[in-house]
């Protein structure tokens, strides 16, 4: 981002999402004079320093980016050489894409036409250096997640900013020594292999690459098929507050047998475990060694400064005792500074040679290709505008813009987003950073707010689609949100009274999730599919329609019960 | 008289509060109600006369050329001899528990002689004192002791940077020689850079005033809500703090 001279950010919320090397690399571009174009219902931080906001109707990205890809195809905007020499697949995205014209993505995305026309010429002027981020968190609405990414990148190559200053790089890879875990599997416990496996068999077709689907998990244990599950482990993530409808997931929860965590905070999936493993913060234990393959590459370990309090261990002495218990024998170091040092051997390092130059050394950079040496790593090389493995699937080769429903009349979206002091769910306890940001606020319109009478900083409660209710939460009146949507930062509203400073404080927007919907690609959980109206002193509102849907985009119904 | 200084780049601020937090780590700072010598405070989304804002004011001590907080102490007052570490030159006052250093320009509290009354507290516009009761000077007859932002001078005198700069993910805070030519601050000054004026009261963001665009945002603060409205003109605020309007920002 530091060498863009203009970035565009769909929906992702930069700045707030504290994403340190990335967040210094995009205010770098910007005061190296980059032009910024962001596309968010809500004004975000990334909002508030960009050249273009456009407050656009929440599930209607993918109209926007189709309708742009169009616009720079018959405005001969894009980079005709790179489309030629390094894209296959032009003349059918030229086709698809034809019908989506400006005045239609304006009435989907209730965005003005002028401004539409500004951001992307704004973008195309920079070409090839423009930076089209996809963002973190960002499987939002199921089944057009994976074509709205792709939108994102067709614009990409569009532009030509594919091996290019300020566009996507190529990575330069670390080259860490291999270490196996565990050298053989033990003949004394050899796992059942079971018939059907909730990784391979699954009936997403990309998603074994990235390991099993969640909610295939959850199901799993709640169905009993393929198979049944007794036993989970879970290792440092709060499955209850991180995992969407947090109902289901506490359901199978309470089917199992045997639960055991290795937790350094007693939040809720701690306190429903049968055992926790008091796990070592990250001051008191070494990790794995950290390689980064971007812009600036370097190779670093994380290392104890103080001895694990009371009864913490490391996450490798503890895997390695209860294999040992378990009389699995393998595991292939004595500890974690032995696995640290054959990692190292792979760039001719040893950790007291990596200290003496500091605890980080960097590494030569190959990020960039010059056009005759661009190949990708596709079947043919270049870039894929059109995806025939996708079709085989039966999935769209090139993206489609499909609605998600519309929030039903007298609810507005739940978006969620990131509490630049807190990391998850996971910092809400801490004293110093509790004592900055101690809870989440729900961004209400400041015209809805005036209708419903609700004042800044007064406490109000969610209810959801499904009559599923929040905490109280206190409400931030502010246009910088749209009517049709609502917004709160995610992680606090902690249900664990062990917590005893996060307690309570503020709403949980997972539990706000009951209605998801997977992406058919890789089984993504949908995140922006739950709709919400305020519940004031125990008497429902209903959210005043001011942002009338267009025919094309069907409303939710809301079951009546 | 050397006077220390730091601008606060709100362009390239993103409200972090990572500068709040190693403060108070520093200093261990505790996190009672109003406890704390640096701050952030979240300002909009709001609408301004120049379209929506959402921005920061990440805050402090602005150790100011007329502080007002240093003729309200009522404590005893001693000589103090102040020495310039560069010329060893050296000038004795008459101070009470707090003062203006003539040779960093920094304002300063003797906590050994503090009697914790507040007077100081409430007589800063920007809320940037506050009274830790839970320690006082019991000899003396206090109630508390005054805490501030001191520059971080014990870091600065030995080479360090204020814990505060140091940590800024974004580097928006720089810390230097407001009265010298070639330091980046002054450097900041020449290219526009503004001081902190206390243009109104109010928790949402005003523009600076000849600021062009939504991106050149506010320069002109709040006050923390609990504090009085005091009257900017009485208080001749130099401030040490500036906060940068980008008026000469560069352009292609």
């Amino acid at each position: 981002m530091a060498n863009a001279r203009a970035m565009l950010l769909v929906g992702s919320h930069i700045g707030e999402n504290i994403h340190v090397s990335h967040v210094r690399e995009f205010i770098a571009g910007l005061q190296n004079g980059a032009k910024l174009v962001v596309v968010d219902p809500r004004f975000s931080t990334a909002a508030g320093k960009a050249d273009i906001h456009l407050a656009i109707r929440p599930g209607t990205d993918t109209a926007l980016m189709l309708a742009w890809i169009n616009y720079v195809i018959t405005h001969n905007l894009y980079d005709r050489k790179f489309v030629a020499n390094h894209c296959q697949g032009f003349d059918a995205l030229k086709k698809e894409v034809s019908g989506y014209s400006m005045e239609w993505a304006a009435r989907i995305c209730d965005l003005r036409i002028e401004d539409m026309k500004a951001a992307i010429e704004l973008l195309a002027k920079a070409s090839p250096q423009v930076n089209i981020h996809p963002g973190r968190h960002s499987t939002w609405y199921g089944r057009g997640d994976v074509g709205r990414h792709r939108s994102y990148a067709i614009l990409t190559a569009l532009f030509g900013a594919i091996g290019v200053p300020g566009g996507i790089y190529f990575p330069s890879p670390v080259p860490l020594g291999h270490v196996e875990c565990v050298a053989e599997k033990s003949e004394k416990v050899a796992p059942i292999e079971p018939e059907v496996s909730l990784r391979e068999d699954s009936a997403y077709p990309f998603s074994s690459n990235f390991g099993t689907v969640t909610a295939d998990i959850i199901r799993a244990i709640n169905t009993g098929k393929p198979y049944p599950i007794r036993l989970l482990g879970i290792n440092g993530v709060n499955v209850i507050q991180t995992i969407p409808d947090p109902y289901e997931t506490m359901k199978a929860l309470k089917s199992l047998d045997f639960i055991f965590c290795e937790e350094i905070m007693a939040g809720e999936t701690a306190i429903w475990s049968d055992i926790i493993l008091p796990d070592a913060v990250y001051l008191e234990r070494y990790d794995g060694v950290y390689a980064y393959d971007g812009l600036t590459p370097y190779v670093t370990v994380r290392q104890p400064v103080v001895e694990p309090l009371f009864e913490a261990r490391s996450p490798y002495w503890i895997a390695k005792n209860l294999a040992k218990r378990l009389d699995i024998p393998g595991f292939t170091c004595p500890d974690e500074r032995a696995f640290i040092a054959k990692e190292l051997e792979g760039v001719d390092y040893s950790l007291s040679q990596l200290n003496k130059e500091g605890g980080l050394v960097t590494l030569p950079a190959d990020p960039y290709r010059k056009p005759d040496k661009l190949k990708l790593d596709t079947a043919s090389g270049k870039v894929n505008l059109q995806v025939e493995d996708f079709e085989d699937e039966d999935l769209d080769p090139i993206p489609k813009f499909e609605p998600t429903p519309a929030p039903p009349k007298g609810y507005a979206r739940l978006i969620y987003g990131r509490s630049p002091v807190h990391t998850f769910s996971r910092t809400m306890n801490n004293l110093w950073l509790h004592n900055e940001i101690p809870e989440n606020k729900l961004w209400l319109n400041d015209r809805v707010a005036r209708q419903l009478g609700i004042k800044d900083n007064e406490v109000v409660v969610l209810e959801n689609q499904d009559g599923k209710r929040s905490n109280p939460v206190r409400v931030l009146v502010t246009p910088g949100i749209r009517p049709d949507a609502v917004y709160m930062a995610h992680g606090f509203g902690s249900k664990s009274p062990l917590l005893s400073r996060a307690h309570g404080k503020g709403a949980a927007d997972g539990f706000m999730m009951t209605r998801n919907e997977e992406d058919p690609f890789m089984g993504a959980t949908s995140k922006r599919t739950n709709f919400v109206r305020i519940i004031l002193g125990g008497k429902p509102l209903a959210i005043p329609d001011l942002c009338p849907v267009p025919d094309e985009i069907p409303r939710y119904t809301i079951k009546s019960a | 008289m050397k006077q220390y200084g730091m601008i606060i780049n709100l362009d390239r601020c993103v409200g972090c509060h990572a500068c709040a937090v190693a403060c108070r780590a520093e200093w261990q700072v505790p996190t009672r109600e109003g406890y704390r010598r640096n701050w952030v405070h979240r300002l909009g989304p709001a609408n301004t006369s120049h379209g929506m804002s959402f921005t920061f004011y990440p805050g402090l001590c602005n150790h100011c050329d007329s502080p007002a907080c240093v003729p309200v102490c009522p404590a005893d007052t001693v000589a103090k001899t102040f020495t310039d570490p560069e010329t060893g030159k050296t000038r004795t006052m008459e101070v009470a528990a707090t003062w203006k250093d003539p040779f960093n320009g920094t304002v300063q509290i003797d906590q050994s002689r503090c009697l914790g009354c507040g007077a100081c507290r409430d007589a800063c516009p920007y809320g940037a004192r506050y009274v830790n009761t839970e320690v006082a000077n019991e000899d003396i007859g206090g109630e508390g002791i005054a805490d501030k932002c001191t520059f971080c001078m014990p870091r600065v005198e030995k080479g360090l940077a204020p814990a505060c700069v140091q940590t800024c993910i974004t580097d928006a805070r720089i810390f230097g020689v407001v009265n010298d030519p070639k330091s980046e601050v002054a450097a900041y000054i020449r290219k526009g850079a503004r001081r902190l004026e206390l243009l109104d009261r109010t928790s949402t963001p005003q523009e600076m005033p000849e600021a062009a665009d939504r991106r050149r945002m506010l320069a002109s603060l709040m006050q923390p809500a609990m504090r009085r409205v005091k009257t900017a003109g009485l208080l001749g605020l130099a401030g040490a703090m500036a906060v940068q309007g980008l008026a000469g920002e560069e352009d292609e």
